[in-house]
């Protein structure tokens, strides 16, 4: 049983979950504002210098330190992209406060990540190089880490030949973060004061009458945003399919599709098109494309369709042997063309159901996951778990047919094996 | 059934050890919606050569073979595969194989009957062919080859190589393309006969069922089964020796992971496992870890890109340390890495600080089904039991035994694997 309560203070919100079920307590500080590209790469290295020292954890060793002597509270910063918003978020686990015997624990833990936020290292009035440098030198090296992950690698370029310019072929680039300056993050971090949405949500079985004062006391935002936070361009189909073939240095090859899932309404969108997805590949061992390429022909380890619904599009990829692709790409298409010919059967509509509900409930004992689903629920992206749980019930086999004909191959991107 | 109360934690785990052999671990967890359930065998992919005593005969099953089995696992009579039993259930079925374990597991959050029913059945009622061998060694190779292409799995296994003399480790989990196409029907089903005997198995039962029905479940499912007598065997134990085959191996490529393995002869002979297991983890925390001055070194330096990734674990008769690292300059970090184990230390501070970190974490993962479950596992693959006093051990832990151990650990056993040239 989950108890929500929304608490509005006029520069930010709070978002208390009163439940039983954890033995630990999380709190979300989300930023949140328009995606624009420009500022991604400086909001990440924002938040990640903000999670890391501050004038009272001078290094980053002083504030795990900390940590740990907080019985090991976990902080820090994650972004991620949701439609045409960014979300940068400071996140703490904390053990809740009924199993530690210190009467000054939770105001320690709770002002903890405001004093991060607050009251940031400066020398000479801006962020420190050494810090930055640090950052950018870890920003740049996971970039370059992409291209030795075939998928990873396989995915970003496939996106990138579909849509140079959508929001969801964005990827950072190494010269771009070798540009920045301390000036930049010192602007970028005032900017977000000011500017950008904050939502607090907070999750645990946990006083929340002392935790929302606690908030009050160390959390210093003064600003009224109003503004709109645009929604992002959806793919949209292609006459010619564009195909793309690389050589890589990897023992497989590597197949991307991107196909685009055309104009849909709210509930195509929201319900039937994510069984359609969990039909043709999300749903594991039993879905259409893993029963074709890996149970009957033996062609691959795994096969996985991921649909992006804010992006309007779907992801299949899979790795297999350089002489097996011709055969796989049949065999992907013949499963597109068949659910666009064919009604499927009455038993995989129901057991595709029963994977989505399922999934729902398995992770409802996740803290995270929790504290996320009431997240998308107030950002509109998500309706409440009862009401999804009916309308999913509601898709039938014609509607699943109807959004198979508006699914289009826009890209075949092959990442083809050789020598290592 | 027995209850094991464990310490500090205010919780308990039920045992049971039925006549077949088989032996039941049930952690309920209030509050929770899901339950996890594995059942494991004491069989992985280090078990190549043993003795069939009852015989007199030597047995050897080509690397790959635990792995390969518990594919062929899901196969069922019928022509169908269990995981789509469990689809249609809306549960999670998977398996995993390690050096000393297989473990075929359930995550789902209704029809605990029908799910635990299933896993019993067909784990039980193995079904192999020569066509399903054959079926799924095209599955497996491309699987072995996905690994391959992954940098740090790539690292781990060149490492293992490399580290390990005789032992098993040596070689990869799911075996070279080589090793599974040298895989037969008879291997398959020698592995299975001799290993997948009740006996030499165990179950555990995490999060939200009742133990009862549970154990009500088990039992009626194995009065339908013919299990047959146990085993006789003798699994070949090799004595590892402490050297490494080379120091620094250079794999082609501009990755700049870097990996260190370190093979650690046991500190203490006399010492309980766990609390030896304790002191290893704060003691290689307090000297390689996040909050570590040598990582702090390396990070303000700019020597690594992003913090070390390190994992230390016990491997019976020694330990095993890797440190994963992200670097630019290679030459430098060797260096310095060289220099830092030649000493390790331990102060008051830092031991009092992990303590609250492992009793931290032990709190909150006995609150988490799946995490919990894992942690059953291991405490029964690597020491035959649960230890429930471990809230009070880790609360009992000194400064002069920390001391005693950090001095005698020998990091000297190394081996680097690293990329360079194009």
């Amino acid at each position: 049983m989950m108890n929500y309560k929304f608490h509005k203070n006029g520069s930010y919100n709070i978002h208390t979950i009163k439940t039983e079920k954890y033995k630990n307590v999380r709190m979300e500080i989300v930023f949140h504002n328009n995606f624009i590209k420009e500022s991604i790469d400086k909001r990440k290295i924002l938040f990640s210098i903000l999670t890391q020292v501050s004038n009272n954890y001078p290094t980053r060793r002083d504030m795990l330190i900390k940590c740990e002597e907080l019985y090991d509270t976990y902080i820090y910063s994650y972004s991620n992209r949701v439609g045409g918003r960014i979300l940068n978020k400071i996140c703490i686990d904390f053990l809740n406060p009924k199993y530690v015997s210190d009467d000054s624990y939770l105001e320690e833990v709770i002002s903890f990540p405001f004093d991060l936020i607050f009251n940031p290292k400066f020398i000479d009035n801006t962020f420190p190089k050494d810090i930055l440098d640090s950052e950018k030198n870890a920003l740049k090296s996971s970039i370059e880490n992409i291209k030795y992950s075939s998928t990873n690698y396989a995915i970003k370029e496939a996106l990138k030949h579909t849509s140079e310019n959508a929001l969801f072929s964005y990827y950072s680039t190494v010269s771009d973060v070798d540009k920045i300056t301390e000036a930049d993050i010192l602007e970028t971090y005032e900017y977000v004061l000011k500017h950008d949405y904050i939502d607090i949500f907070i999750i645990g079985d946990v006083d929340f009458n002392n935790i929302i004062d606690l908030v009050n006391k160390y959390a210093k935002w003064n600003t009224i945003k109003s503004h709109e936070i645009l929604s992002t361009k959806k793919l949209k189909p292609r006459n010619k399919i564009k195909k793309i073939k690389e050589k890589g240095e990897f023992l497989e090859t590597k197949l991307v599709y991107v196909l685009s899932v055309g104009d849909l309404n709210d509930f195509d969108t929201q319900y039937t098109m994510n069984l359609y997805d969990t039909i043709m590949g999300g749903g594991g061992l039993d879905s259409l494309l893993s029963k074709s390429l890996r149970e009957d022909n033996s062609l691959v380890y795994g096969v996985s369709s991921y649909y992006q619904k804010l992006d309007g599009l779907i992801i299949i990829e899979t790795s297999l042997n350089k002489k097996d692709v011709k055969l796989a790409k049949k065999l992907i298409e013949n499963v597109l063309i068949n659910l666009k010919k064919k009604l499927i059967d009455e038993d995989i509509l129901e057991n595709a159901k029963t994977t989505i509900l399922s999934g729902i409930d398995i992770r409802n004992d996740e803290l995270e996951y929790n504290l996320e689903e009431y997240l998308m629920q107030y950002l509109n992206v998500l309706e409440s778990i009862n009401t999804r749980k009916l309308k999913y019930m509601g898709v039938t086999v014609n509607d699943i047919k109807r959004v198979a004909n508006k699914v289009k191959i826009n890209t075949i991107y092959e990442l083809e094996d050789g020598e290592i | 059934m027995k209850i094991i109360t464990l310490s500090g934690i205010d919780e308990n785990i039920l045992y049971e050890k039925l006549s077949s052999g088989l032996e039941i671990y049930m952690y309920p967890i209030k509050n929770k919606t899901s339950f996890n359930i594995t059942l494991n065998v004491k069989f992985g992919s280090s078990v190549i050569d043993f003795k069939d005593n009852k015989k007199n005969k030597n047995k050897h099953l080509p690397y790959g073979t635990a792995h390969f089995l518990e594919h062929l696992m899901f196969k069922m009579k019928d022509g169908t595969d269990a995981s789509t039993y469990f689809y249609k259930l809306g549960s999670d079925a998977n398996a995993f194989t390690t050096y000393n374990q297989t473990a075929y597991t359930v995550n789902s959050t209704s029809h605990f009957k029908e799910n635990l029913s299933m896993l019993l059945k067909y784990v039980y009622s193995p079904y192999f062919t020569k066509k399903n061998v054959s079926e799924e060694k095209g599955i497996i190779k491309s699987e072995t080859n996905m690994t391959d292409d992954e940098i740090e799995i790539k690292l781990i296994n060149t490492l293992n190589n490399n580290l390990f003399i005789k032992d098993n480790m040596k070689y990869k989990i799911c075996g070279t393309v080589e090793d599974v196409e040298s895989i037969s029907l008879e291997d398959i089903e020698s592995a299975y006969d001799y290993f997948y005997h009740p006996s030499n198995m165990f179950l555990v039962i995490t999060g939200n069922f009742n133990c009862e029905e549970a154990l009500a479940i088990i039992e009626s499912e194995f009065a339908n089964l013919d299990i047959k007598n146990t085993t006789d065997i003798t699994v070949k134990k090799l004595k590892e020796p402490m050297k490494v085959e080379n120091e620094i191996i250079t794999l082609k490529g501009d990755s700049k992971k870097v990996l260190f393995g370190f093979k650690i002869p046991l500190p203490s002979k006399e010492m309980n496992a766990h609390l030896l297991n304790n002191y290893m983890n704060v003691i290689i925390s307090s000297n390689f870890g996040r909050t570590s001055e040598f990582q702090n070194k390396l990070l303000i330096g700019n020597i690594i890109n992003m913090p070390l990734s390190i994992q230390v674990f016990n491997a019976s008769s020694y330990y095993i340390l890797y440190i994963m690292a992200d670097t630019n300059y290679f030459d430098r970090l060797l260096t310095l890495m060289k220099e830092k184990i030649k000493k390790l230390t331990i102060t008051s501070e830092e031991l009092e600080r992990k303590k609250k970190v492992l009793k931290s974490d032990y709190v909150v993962s006995s609150d988490d089904a799946g995490v919990f479950n894992s942690y059953i596992q291991t405490e029964i693959i690597k020491y035959g039991k649960i230890e429930p006093h471990l809230y009070n051990q880790i609360n009992g832990m000194t400064l002069k035994e920390a001391t005693k151990i950090s001095s005698s650990i020998n990091l000297k056993n190394m081996v680097v694997v690293r990329y360079k040239g194009k």
